[in-house]
């Protein structure tokens, strides 16, 4: 029966494969004598012919299994309380999106399970419970009911950052941020261990870097225990087998140590970059990995001890997530036995006369040892030419705080020290420089550290490649990268530029007071000081700040590498002098660096206390802390150093500018007019005050000087917005056309034209503009989703084109906004006037600050509301 | 957890002829192979080396949790299994008002009187008849033309020979072809 099965459907298929002419003598002499078998192919091939293709491809190939793994939709509102903006992520087994709480009145963000995970694991409730800064907090689980039957969803906090996968996509993680966020981890996970629950799927995707206080990024763990299926067993097909503990492949249970063995491969990756196991090996238990520190040059130590263990191929073997925090936490345990000698002597010899012996027994808050040089052949004692270089201006530091002995090279060689524990035990250093030099080409290539024996933390690295003859720079720049990092106090060594070179380099310098607009001559004029004078920081700063204005003027993002590669320039040459931390400082503000700039700037006062710009920087970032105080006090410290240079009243023009106190902001752009000499940017600032206080005319005439200088789309839309302020709308029509037309992608502009055209009675062009900015407006707000201000306007725009529940949506998230800002509450009240929702607009007027006055006084979609006899109480 | 036994008596009473008790393990089975369904359905690990067929093992021993259910309770349990997918897989097409089915061969008259799914909707009620008569036919139909898997696979879950699949598939397709052109002839002379 089998073979005759297998002969017909042979013949069948055969017979299909040629023309049907030729089909009866195939199967005449294939069936020979067999009649019966002859007219059942003959059968089955007309059949086939007949039926096509019914039947054939599979319905799965049909479905849209995107959709399948996709259960909602933006703007659908499920059990009529959430309502789903959008989504936010996708992967393995669920889907988050972003949605509104409408009881809790929050943003949240809600996580279902893909098809075929509806249901969720009754332990997760346990995931309720735990409460801890680094585990995503859940709020509830729901049931939804969809097309295809009930659906568990969940509801957590909305967490902002990326995870930690799409950061290790970059890279290892630095030294600070790695053993930061690696205690986050182990912190969230023993944390939920103690609580009983297990996460089952610990990986970087479920990770996600929130930015925390002070721009620190805090590691929070999500999906705890989604895992899981309902009988506990790892998921079929769903496990991602990199994280996945040895025992768990041969169908063990999942347990505390499971999870471990994940975290595990987490640390092991954020330090070295890597896997510990090839993908597809995973840990079968034979070889092990290889410790993090052979991988990685200058690894502290305890990251092996730490990660290792929890890589253990049995689960006893592993510590618990507890233990792992532990070692982290473990502060390292140098003793320097002198100190506590020095203290006896202290007692003993008190009575005397106290300060002064104390002074001269004090151990030193820094001994920095010199570490012998790792180079072959003749590089050993080039590297050693240069530690003397170092040693001997290292011993013109100035005495004082803090205190600083150096361990010279010979004092390593004679006691045999290699390494950063025998400088601690032998030595009782508190820090080492190790040096490194490599052949190649013809060139040298420099690697040196700064580390710090007690965190093992690379206080400061630094590394270059010189030819022979500029090899003499390199002493110099290893001895700034000491004093800067350890923070010592130095006579700075003057920064010194060539005679030949200073022309230059001054006529760059003059362009930068100038104005931003100046930058491409600065930077013609910098370049050129670089080639005639290649051993000064001086030009290579110099570039620094003026790439970063050219990004400032041209938002050119390669700008701003180029700044990068000029700052490493100059901080190989001299990295601890005035000009380059202040240009460190320059590039980290604009990289969004506070924290760093800020060590920047005040390196650089102390370096150069008399230095306007080391002021006026250091002010900035005090307001942007909000140190009022302390900002206006430096504002003003800069402006007494240098009182025509025009950035100081830039910035504290800024200062009052955010705080609505135009007339003060007035008063500095005026002065920022008079000194920036080649700016229109003094110009606009001083044209947008003016509009905040009504003082349209002035301002129109302003502007439309900033204009004549350089026609940016921000000075176009400004001009606009004051003319329309002035009911001038026909006026202000084309120059919110030729803003839109410079920068597609600000939706601003196209608002306003779609204001404009409406109010001149053009109905289409109107809805057209509303309709750009809308989509302009969700693009941006894709990328930059907490920008309050573009829900804000976005909401208006779904206003105005008749999308009104959307913009109800949107703007009660907009009014989230924690500094609920001028722009969000003017988009707000446009928005409930816009939506005839008078009561609403009414409402909102009693909340704007009394700067605001002026422009609700004057809009022009305002009139109707300032006419309502509600509007003056 | 469900007790297994329930499911093996289920099994034997189903096998047997009771049709009842298929409805019932429906009702047991139906998270798990509502799951099941729903990954075979995602091809998310294209190379992953896990076939479907295996996974419906799999699936079959994690549900059973019990490696000595006979071959033949087996048999039953694949049956089902694939019932049930095909159900899932109309629901599915029925809900997003997708085209349900490859209707291509069948007779223009009849494809012009009827919508895709009220064909679609025929068919599965077709199939349900089909397997009273030849539940392996109606298994192998739900294999092939529902969840695409390949004559090998097909072959390999239901314990059938590669030739046999091709077969029984024929024969399934062609009864169902005439089952729905017989309607069509009905729709036309009640018409």
């Amino acid at each position: 029966m089998q073979d005759r099965d297998e002969r017909l459907m042979r013949l069948a298929a055969e017979a299909l494969q040629i023309p049907a002419a030729q089909r009866e003598i195939f199967l005449r002499a294939a069936c020979l004598q067999d009649q019966d078998l002859y007219s059942e192919v003959t059968e089955m091939v007309e059949w086939e012919e007949r039926m096509g293709g019914f039947m054939r491809d599979p319905l799965v190939g049909l479905i849209d299994l995107e959709a399948l793994d996709r259960p909602f939709k933006p703007g659908q509102v499920i059990s009529e309380r959430f309502e789903v903006l959008r989504e936010v992520g996708h992967g393995g087994m669920g889907v988050v999106y972003e949605a509104y709480d409408r009881k809790r009145e929050q943003r949240i963000a809600i996580k279902c399970a893909k098809l075929g995970y509806e249901r969720l694991s009754p332990e997760l409730r346990g995931a309720l419970k735990v409460r801890h800064p680094n585990i995503c907090l859940v709020n509830e689980i729901h049931t939804a009911s969809t097309d295809l039957g009930e659906l568990d969803f969940l509801t957590m906090e909305f967490l902002d950052g990326e995870t930690l996968l799409s950061r290790l996509s970059r890279g290892k993680l630095e030294f600070h941020e790695a053993l930061r966020l690696a205690r986050n981890l182990c912190a969230g996970l023993a944390e939920a261990h103690r609580s009983g629950v297990l996460h089952r799927d610990l990986k970087p995707a479920n990770v996600i870097l929130t930015p925390g206080k002070a721009k620190e990024s805090r590691a929070v763990i999500t999906d705890f225990g989604l895992a899981a299926d309902q009988e506990g067993n790892t998921d079929l097909i769903g496990g991602t087998p990199s994280y996945m503990a040895p025992e768990l492949k041969q169908n063990g249970q999942t347990s505390p140590a499971s999870d471990v063995y994940a975290l595990g491969v987490i640390l092991y990756e954020m330090v070295t970059g890597q896997k510990p196991f090839p993908d597809a090996a995973a840990n079968n238990g034979n070889a092990p990995a290889a410790a993090p520190g052979k991988l990685v040059k200058h690894l502290p130590r305890f990251w092996n001890d730490a990660i290792l263990p929890c890589l253990a191929t049995r689960p006893e073997r592993r510590p618990s997530a507890e233990q792992t925090l532990a070692l982290l936490d473990r502060k390292p345990l140098y003793r320097r036995p002198w100190v506590a000698a020095a203290a006896l002597v202290f007692l003993a010899a008190g009575a005397l006369s106290g300060p002064q012996i104390y002074e001269y027994l004090r151990p030193p808050d820094i001994s920095l040892a010199i570490l012998p040089v790792h180079g072959a052949g003749e590089l050993q004692g080039i590297g050693e030419g240069v530690l003397h270089g170092v040693t001997e201006r290292l011993s013109r530091v100035s005495k004082g705080k803090p205190k600083f002995l150096l361990i010279p090279l010979a004092t390593a060689q004679n006691k045999n020290v290699n390494s950063l524990e025998q400088a601690a035990s032998l030595l009782h250093a508190t820090h080492v420089l190790q040096l490194e030099l490599h052949r190649d080409g013809n060139r040298v290539a420099v690697e040196a550290a700064v580390v710090d024996l007690k965190s093992q933390a690379h206080v400061r690295d630094y590394s270059g490649s010189f030819s022979e003859a500029d090899l003499g720079d390199l002493p110099g720049g290893l001895t700034g990268a000491i004093t800067a990092s350890l923070h010592l106090k130095h006579k700075a060594a003057p920064e010194s530029i060539s005679l030949d070179a200073a022309a230059a380099y001054n006529a760059g310098r003059n362009y930068l007071r100038e104005g931003r607009y100046s930058f491409d001559q600065a930077i013609a004029q910098f370049q050129k000081a670089a080639q005639q004078d290649a051993h000064s920081p001086l030009p290579q700063a110099g570039l620094v700040e003026a790439y970063v204005s050219k990004y400032r003027v041209q938002n050119d993002s390669q700008a701003l590498e180029q700044a990068a590669v000029h700052l490493q320039k100059a901080e190989i040459l001299a990295p601890d002098s005035s000009s380059v931390r202040l240009a460190a400082a320059w590039l980290n503000i604009f990289q969004n660096k506070n924290a760093q700039a800020r060590e920047d700037c005040s390196r650089a006062l102390e370096l150069d206390p008399g230095n306007a710009q080391a002021w006026m920087l250091c002010g900035y970032l005090y307001d942007v802390e909000g140190n009022d105080n302390k900002a206006l006090e430096y504002f003003h410290k800069a402006i007494a150093l240098d009182p025509t240079y025009y950035r100081p009243y830039q910035f504290l023009g800024g200062y009052y500018l955010i705080r609505s106190q135009f007339a003060e902001a007035e008063a500095q752009y005026r002065k920022e007019v008079e000194y920036a000499l080649n700016d229109m940017d003094g110009l606009s600032d001083l044209g947008s005050v003016l509009t905040e206080q009504g003082k349209y005319t002035e301002a129109a005439g302003i502007l439309r000087k900033a204009l004549s200088i350089k026609a940016t789309p921000a000075n176009l839309n400004d001009l606009g917005a004051t003319l329309a302020f002035m009911g001038r709308d026909a006026e202000a029509l084309p120059y919110f056309q030729r803003a839109a037309a410079l920068e597609v992608s600000n939706y601003r502009y196209q608002i306003n034209i779609g204001d404009v055209e409406r109010r001149l009675g053009n109905r289409g062009a109107s809805k057209t503009a509303y309709r750009k900015g809308l989509s302009v407006t969700s693009n941006h707000l894709k990328v930059n989703a907490n920008s309050y201000q573009a829900r804000a306007y976005m909401a208006y725009t779904q206003a105005r084109l008749g999308q009104k529940v959307n913009a109800r949506l949107e703007i009660a998230q907009a009014m989230q906004s924690p500094d609920k800002d001028k722009q969000i509450l003017l988009c707000a009240i446009l928005t409930y006037e816009a939506l005839g929702d008078r009561e609403q607009a009414l409402k909102l007027v009693g909340q704007i600050p009394a700067a605001m006055k002026i422009t609700i006084e004057h809009h022009s979609d305002l009139a109707g509301l300032r006419k309502d006899l509600r509007y003056d109480k | 957890m469900k007790d297994p036994r329930d499911i093996t008596l289920l099994l034997h009473k189903w096998g047997a002829g009771d049709r009842d008790a298929g409805e019932q393990l429906f009702e047991l089975l139906m998270p798990d192979l509502r799951k099941l369904a729903a990954r075979c359905l995602r091809r998310e690990h294209p190379n992953h080396s896990v076939q479907r067929s295996e996974l419906i093992n799999e699936c079959f021993l994690r549900l059973l949790n019990a490696k000595h259910i006979d071959w033949r309770d087996r048999g039953h349990f694949f049956a089902i299994v694939t019932i049930k997918m095909r159900r899932f897989l109309i629901d599915y097409a029925r809900a997003k008002k997708i085209k349900p089915l490859p209707l291509d061969g069948l007779p223009e008259g009849l494809l012009a009187r009827r919508n895709w799914l009220e064909i679609a909707v025929t068919v599965d009620t077709l199939l349900d008849e089909l397997e009273k008569e030849s539940p392996t036919k109606c298994s192998v139909v739900t294999c092939r033309s529902y969840l695409g898997l390949s004559t090998k696979e097909t072959a390999e879950t239901l314990g059938l020979t590669e030739a046999s699949v091709e077969h029984e598939w024929h024969r399934a397709r062609r009864w169902l072809y005439q089952k729905l052109s017989e309607g069509q002839c009905k729709t036309v002379t009640n018409g």
